[in-house]
């Protein structure tokens, strides 16, 4: 994958002799045409993508056309200074620019999204593809989804769409490590904070929280299911439940940071008082010396991969359109205590 | 080795033409699966080795980066009772990848007594084999002192045990019954129940939460009384579900056979299936059975998994890989005949989240 860019540029026919095939076969897989059982299409696209091939039109230093991608992100993604969201675009932005790709961003109001109005990129006529980050609801990526004229994908959100591109973290399986970590480290009375409404994959790092205390037969009560923002929009707080467990697992780590401040104003000590996990590995600065145990998301490889999967939908190679799981690590920190190994 | 082994030797040895040896040794057709073993092995016995390809294609796992090497497959006794079917087949998926890639495949079948007492496959034990691919959840125990003791890549297929730093291929049980019960959701159903022992592997408990995440979507209720165990949690072997007074319209079922379990009894009692109850399930590998050929499931990609897992026992090899790696592999959903339409389902607003 990670190969030097102005390399000399991998051909159908390296690609064939990687797999002991004809020229013909792969150029026939590669192109969506006959002629190829789809096992051998399968693993035709696979080494292709392992070498890092990319077809006539999209090579580095083609003369023929430069590529223009509409990204699409909601405004209740954007509140507040610095935005996970905001990352992500500036990786794929910037991926893009070494391709020579142009980027336009349209920033969804929430106005639009609950109207069900199309965005201004549809109109634009010099787009090849939109990329859309950041979760919108069922029915608002849907109707992306079947009247836009272009090739689509959607990153770092996932809904039950059947053959579309969704690119995700692994909110379920790292959340599910984080709390399981926590378990190991002696800690028992374990909370969760999120709201579980708000986004689908804050369910799914409630899930894997569940799923971690389920598996040792851990109390799951409705109390320690903590709210971290009023409305959809707010801003982010969190109130201390009544009886206090005696840690929290947190869906991202904004919500961590918050959940610390609060608990220092309130005389807690983290993490000799209480041991707090986030999610994303979003902050890069220390805590007033407390380094977040969290889930690094690659967000380079969410950026790597969306755009790979938008440019080969554009050059229409034929693969199959569904649900990438990115997944991250573990990074340990020094917000719990291991009190017993 | 003085002289390197080419195609022409080993065609001359084996009395056979060059092209069948270079079909044979490049996963082509056109060669008897009896011949292609043949010529696997005399290679491997003369040392062929596979010209080196041009640098630019080193870094694909791709056909002949580990010719001859000596792959073992460590399935339970257990496995072999209860699914015989799906693991024969998942095995087969192994053999087929691997040959594709000039290597063997050694299958063991491990019983009771080599479980209870801790004792190491005996491939391991003879140094027979080059990388091991465990076929179904073992014991953790027994599992982290194997890895400890066996020295070589070493790899679990369709399960994970996270206490275990080895690499894993699953499919996607999560995603997947999440979409399954979706699929009843959207058929008109809100009374779902869980038919499954999710204390007893982690897979069916990744199936119960994403069973759990598509009705917590929906804003319905998980119903404790619906949530039924399938299989006695020390044996592992199958029960007869106890049935609920107050039925669901729909169970998932944790895996195909199951769901044909609860068929044939449903059935047997005069309640059809889908007119009076509906099924989902997992796997979509019913061989037989009332429910074969109608059963709605979901479709693990066995030929992906089956791939995925030599491609990373040759990273390993190649020292590609840094920590654990697990790949999950999705499947996708095949509608069949078991779920009856009861209404219109959710309605879809654009608002479903605002």
């Amino acid at each position: 994958m990670a190969r030097a860019k102005n390399e000399n540029a991998v051909t159908q026919s390296d690609i064939a002799r990687e797999l002991n095939i004809s020229v013909v076969s792969v150029s026939n897989a590669l192109s969506g045409r006959k002629g190829v059982s789809d096992e051998l299409r399968q693993r035709i696209i696979d080494a292709a993508d392992e070498l890092g091939y990319r077809p006539g039109k999209l090579q580095e230093g083609s003369k023929k056309k430069v590529l223009h991608i509409g990204v699409l992100i909601s405004k209740r993604y954007l509140a507040g200074t610095s935005s996970f969201y905001m990352n992500i675009y500036q990786k794929i932005a910037m991926l893009a620019n070494q391709r020579k790709i142009f980027t336009f961003l349209e920033i969804l109001d929430t106005e639009e999204e609950t109207t069900g109005k199309k965005p201004d990129l549809f109109e634009n006529s010099q787009i090849d593809g939109i990329m859309v980050i950041g979760e919108l609801s069922r029915g608002y990526t849907k109707m992306l989804k079947e009247t836009g004229s272009v090739p689509m994908v959607f990153v770092d959100y996932y809904r039950d769409i059947p053959d579309t591109d969704f690119i995700i973290s692994d909110g379920y399986t790292g959340t599910c490590q984080l709390t399981r970590m926590l378990i190991r480290a002696g800690y028992r009375k374990i909370a969760f904070v999120g709201n579980l409404q708000a986004t689908s994959s804050i369910l799914d790092r409630y899930l894997g929280y569940r799923k971690a205390m389920m598996e040792k037969r851990l109390t799951l009560r409705e109390d320690w299911v903590i709210k971290d923002r009023e409305d959809l929009c707010g801003e982010i707080c969190v109130k201390l439940p009544p009886e206090m467990p005696e840690a929290f697992v947190c869906n991202c780590d904004r919500t961590a940071s918050i959940l610390i401040r609060e608990l220092k104003k309130n005389g807690y000590r983290v993490p000799d008082d209480v041991g707090v996990t986030g999610f994303d590995h979003f902050l890069a600065e220390d805590l007033e010396g407390i380094r977040l145990a969290t889930y690094d998301v690659d967000v380079s490889a969410m950026a790597e991969i969306s755009i790979n999967t938008l440019l080969r939908k554009i050059d229409k190679m034929h693969f199959i359109s569904k649900l990438r799981v990115v997944s991250g690590t573990i990074v340990e920190g020094n917000s719990f205590l291991w009190k017993k190994e | 080795m003085d002289k390197k082994v080419t195609l022409e030797d080993i065609a001359l040895k084996m009395n056979t033409s060059i092209v069948t040896v270079s079909n044979a040794l490049a996963g082509r057709s056109g060669v008897s699966s009896r011949m292609r073993e043949e010529i696997l092995k005399t290679a491997h016995e003369m040392g062929y080795q596979k010209r080196k390809r041009r640098d630019k294609a080193s870094s694909v796992g791709g056909t002949y980066n580990y010719p001859g090497k000596r792959i073992g497959v460590v399935v339970s006794h257990r496995y072999l009772e209860r699914y015989t079917s799906f693991y024969w087949e998942m095995y087969q998926r192994v053999v087929l990848e691997a040959s594709r890639e000039g290597c063997f495949v050694l299958l063991e079948i491990l019983n009771a007594e080599q479980e209870e007492k801790m004792q190491n496959p005996l491939l391991v034990e003879e140094n027979q084999i080059d990388a091991l691919i465990i076929l179904g959840m073992l014991e953790t125990r027994y599992l982290s002192e194997l890895h400890k003791k066996c020295g070589i890549p070493m790899l679990f297929l369709d399960f994970d045990d996270q206490e275990v730093p080895c690499d894993a291929v699953v499919s996607n049980g999560f995603f997947g019954m999440y979409q399954m019960t979706n699929y009843l959701i959207h058929n008109g159903h809100r009374r779902i129940g869980f038919l499954g022992e999710y204390y007893s592997t982690n897979s069916i408990m990744d199936r119960y939460q994403g069973y759990c995440k598509s009705l917590m979507e929906h804003g319905i209720e998980i119903r404790e009384d619906w949530v039924i165990p399938d299989r006695d949690l020390l044996s592992g072997n199958g029960i007869e579900a106890e049935l609920p007074e107050d039925m669901p319209t729909a169970f998932v079922c944790n895996c195909d056979l199951t769901a044909d379990e609860l068929a044939e009894r449903l059935e047997a009692s005069g309640r059809r299936v889908p007119e009076d109850i509906s099924l989902v399930s997992y796997d979509d590998f019913l061989l037989k059975g009332t429910m074969f050929g109608r059963l709605t499931t979901y479709a693990v990609d066995m030929d992906a998994m089956a791939r995925q897992s030599i491609k990373l026992i040759f990273k390993r090899f190649g020292g590609e890989l840094a920590g654990k790696t697990v790949r999950t592999i999705d499947g996708k959903p095949v509608i069949r005949s078991s779920v009856k339409k009861i209404s219109e389902g959710d309605r879809e607003d654009y608002v479903d989240y605002l």
